[in-house]
């Protein structure tokens, strides 16, 4: 039988070695790679993160929408976003508008998508990028202008963003 | 309890552990951990005696020669290696089998079986990809190569390790009495498998030029390891190769090499002895136990003088009768717990009748050794490699590698039973 760590090792230096011969720098480095899950009030939320000895802690969230919460220098900081991510999840499921909010989201990840294979496949004229450009501003100051008429419901931290 | 059930009971647990080794249902580390358990439960043999059944010198010369080969590994000069050899045949797959079983026979004569597949198999895989040829071929050779050249070395596989461990015969004597015979093996097989994959073995020329875009420098990790690393490999292999003249057991050399390299490479030694193959290590020492119970009771003893009435003492009996049941039993048993078994038997031999005991050593390892090469279960490097292959969708059946596996291991012994006969036993 090929045992697990064999079957890893050897995967590990196949990828290595065809990196490498792309021209890469590999670094391996060893550590586990932590899959939790909650569920909230019927809702499954995912979260992905790889702990090691060095460096830092890479977060994902992998439902219900996929996001890359962002890059860690300690496990508690790990632990501290995932705790306010969850008590906002729940706070947000609260609202009527919760199903509505996932499928914006899963919308805009599909939109982000779609605009990398349209610049990776395609020649796009410059009118068309600056028209989407412009939509995308145009996106931007709704989410703003949202953002100052609507009741801001969550005090335990700070959003990252608006 | 009185002395015959005891002995009963030792066999009883012997018997049942070995069965159950042989039949995969557990882990062979787990089972023979539960037997050994068992022996010193039971009072067969005491927990003082049990210790002192463990052959250090086998665990050491492992622990040493794995702590050496993990840090080595990092350096990626195995991949350099093998990456360069494939250039140099230009893209022939026929002529990078070649190379890579003759990298695969010399690197395994020097480190252990499983470690040498396991670092010529992912360069292997890239290269069978790159030439979009199936990589079965190139695999089996590597595990033939593997056994062939494991058998030619002290250090080489780990009967000869348990060999070399309770007999007191050097590396020197190993390769002098082993080399040779292999050197031949070795020469044959590959010609038989050119003409066993002939078929197989054809690639477009523009898939050729793939193999010359590779840059066997970008393979190199580390080079300032990579000379630490080379400097006291060479060290080791001249200790290996001095020890009997300097009074030095193989494991000390291997465990002065190991913790010189783990000094001066600065390499984290949590991760070094976290890469050491514990359960293998484990598995000899519960091993030992098991047979040394055996022992304690008498078994072995009693084994020896039936050997001994049935071959009546003659030399040439005895040693074609060791060769050929090693040859036969390994290409179906772990040979680990197989020679950990005949060690004490052998010796008991020699104790009990007038025979000189020392060419059923070598009529020992060539047996355990090259019969691996008979079935997919018959050594661990073979294993290994099925393993790799079922997990990349290149599943080989058992009854697949034995038609290629067993007809060669037999060739293999048959020319090791005209070299012990013109050598030791004539």
């Amino acid at each position: 039988m090929l045992l697990k760590k064999q079957f890893l090792d050897l995967e590990q230096d196949i990828h290595e070695i065809k990196l490498r011969q792309m021209g890469g720098d590999v670094e391996v480095i060893q550590g586990i790679m932590h899959y939790v899950s909650f569920d909230v009030e019927g809702t499954l939320v995912k979260y992905v993160y790889h702990i090691n000895k060095k460096g830092k802690f890479f977060l994902q969230r992998r439902a219900p929408y996929p996001l890359n919460v962002g890059a860690y220098e300690s496990q508690e900081d790990v632990i501290d976003i995932i705790r306010h991510d969850l008590a906002q999840m729940r706070n947000a499921k609260k609202s009527k508008k919760f199903n509505k909010f996932i499928e914006i989201n899963k919308n805009l990840n599909c939109l982000m998508r779609n605009f990398e294979d349209l610049y990776l496949y395609y020649n796009v004229p410059r009118q068309q990028a600056e028209k989407i450009e412009e939509t995308i501003d145009h996106l931007k100051n709704l989410i703003y202008e949202t953002k100052d008429i609507s009741e801001r419901v969550y005090f335990e931290k700070d959003p990252d963003t608006l | 309890m009185s002395g015959s059930f005891n002995t009963l009971l030792a066999i009883g647990i012997f018997v049942a552990t070995y069965g159950i080794i042989i039949s995969e249902k557990i882990n062979r580390t787990t089972i023979a951990f539960f037997g050994a358990v068992l022996m010193v439960l039971f009072h067969i043999i005491g927990l003082d005696k049990a210790i002192e059944t463990i052959d250090f010198h086998t665990i050491g010369l492992l622990i040493g020669m794995m702590i050496i080969v993990n840090i080595l590994k990092r350096t990626g000069i195995f991949e350099y290696v093998a990456i360069k050899s494939a250039k140099l045949t230009k893209g022939d797959p026929w002529r990078i089998l070649l190379m890579l079983s003759g990298i695969t026979a010399i690197s395994s004569a020097l480190l252990d079986n499983v470690t040498t597949v396991l670092l010529i198999a992912p360069v292997t895989l890239v290269i069978t990809e790159a030439l979009e040829i199936n990589p079965m071929p190139l695999m089996i050779a590597q595990i033939l190569s593997a056994n062939i050249g494991g058998t030619a070395t002290l250090i080489g596989d780990p009967p000869n390790i348990m060999i070399g461990s309770e007999t007191g015969l050097g590396f020197m004597d190993f390769i002098i009495n082993l080399a040779p015979p292999v050197l031949v093996i070795f020469v044959v097989t590959i010609f038989l498998l050119k003409f066993i994959f002939k078929a197989q073995l054809h690639v477009k020329d523009e898939l050729k030029a793939k193999i010359m875009d590779f840059d066997e420098h970008r393979a190199l990790k580390d080079k300032s390891l990579m000379i630490k690393s080379l400097a006291v490999l060479s060290i080791t292999i001249l200790g290996f190769g001095l020890h009997q003249f300097i009074h030095m057991e193989t494991a000390t050399v291997a465990l002065a090499g190991a913790s010189l390299l783990l000094l001066i490479s600065k390499t984290d030694p949590e991760e070094i002895f976290h890469e050491i193959e514990w359960l293998t290590i484990f598995f000899f020492i519960f091993l030992f136990i098991l047979v040394g119970a055996l022992e304690e009771m008498g078994v072995i003893e009693s084994i020896a003088k039936g050997v001994i009435n049935i071959t009546q003492g003659n030399l040439l009996f005895t040693g074609l009768l060791i060769l050929w049941i090693s040859g036969v039993a390994s290409a179906f048993l772990d040979n680990i717990p197989f020679v950990a078994t005949m060690i004490p038997l052998i010796q008991s031999i020699g104790k009990l009748s007038s025979i000189d005991i020392t060419p059923l050593w070598w009529a020992l390892a060539l047996g355990a050794c090259l019969g691996g090469n008979g079935t997919l279960v018959g050594a661990s490097a073979n294993v290994v490699v099925a393993g790799i292959l079922e997990k990349h969708r290149r599943k080989i059946s058992f009854m697949e590698y034995m038609k290629i596996g067993f007809p060669l291991m037999l060739i293999s012994i048959g020319i090791a039973t005209i070299y012990m006969y013109i050598f030791y036993l004539m």
